[in-house]
């Protein structure tokens, strides 16, 4: 895959009679045409960049110290991946995961990572 | 010009509150927050789904709440994809995104949904406390807190 996102590509001419391939029309008939390509490179060269990787860890980590501090089960580790951060990726990734047999126990019993998302308002996977 | 009457804001209780949305709606599958027990006797156990509060917090406006409540839906062992299909069902009447909606808590109060979404989609993780197949899921809730008198 040498070019995952490299956009939506331009929209089918036979729908649009006057507007140019991809472009969107406005009420007061100006159009805009967005270079999908040039956006989806800006957005994924931002989204690598280090101040992102470090905020990116800073947060995983948050959320494996609250889901270790509300954790029941003894001994039970939560801990954090390194951060992801592959170039033919959209962006840099980190997940927070159950690292011992104590912490797959007191997931299944208390929804513990579920529960340390909920605090921080974040969607599964985000 | 008389001082403002001090008030802090209230959210509901996630549970009580999801607890009177989905039983009429999942009918006649059982909705409960507490995992039953049945009678030591009983040779028949039913699906059903566990609510549980997730947590949440209150959003910086100082006003709405985001409240997440994790579904849990067992089913016995050959009645498995009724515990996926149930929970599935759930998620979509709990989670309508720009589609606003109105509870009634058990004490009569009137709470408005303005925003809900999945915020973990349904996956199989079995429970050790009860031998049948569980799937769970979260939802959210962003719901505006009410003024509650101080005193």
């Amino acid at each position: 895959m040498t070019e995952p996102l490299a956009g939506g590509g331009a929209d089918d001419p036979g729908t649009d009679t006057d507007a140019p391939a991809g472009a969107h029309t406005f009420r007061d008939g100006s159009e805009m045409v967005i270079d999908k390509a040039a956006f989806s490179a800006f957005a994924i060269q931002a989204l690598h960049a280090p101040a992102v990787i470090a905020a990116l860890a800073d947060e995983v980590a948050q959320i494996a110290d609250y889901a270790n501090s509300i954790a029941v089960q003894k001994g039970a580790i939560y801990a954090v991946t390194e951060v992801q951060s592959w170039p033919d990726s959209k962006r840099a990734r980190a997940n927070v995961w159950s690292s011992n047999f104590a912490a797959m126990i007191d997931d299944a019993h208390n929804s513990t990572l579920f529960k340390a998302l909920a605090h921080f308002g974040g969607t599964a996977t985000q | 010009m008389t001082a403002p009457t001090p008030y802090g804001i209230v959210g509901p209780d996630p549970e009580s509150l999801a607890l009177a949305y989905f039983t009429p709606l999942m009918s006649p599958v059982p909705v409960t927050t507490r995992l039953p027990k049945p009678a030591a006797r009983a040779d028949t156990v039913t699906p059903w789904l566990r609510l549980e509060a997730g947590g949440g917090f209150m959003r910086d406006d100082e006003i709405m709440f985001d409240l997440s409540l994790i579904l849990h839906s067992y089913a016995p062992q050959n009645e498995e994809p009724a515990a996926a299909k149930n929970l599935r069902t759930a998620l979509g009447y709990g989670a309508r995104g720009i589609y606003t909606f109105t509870v009634t808590d058990p004490d009569g109060v009137d709470w408005w949904v303005a925003h809900s979404k999945v915020q973990g989609n349904l996956f199989k993780q079995n429970d050790p406390l009860v031998n049948m197949p569980r799937y769970k899921a979260m939802l959210m809730w962003r719901i505006p807190g009410q003024a509650l008198a101080v005193s």
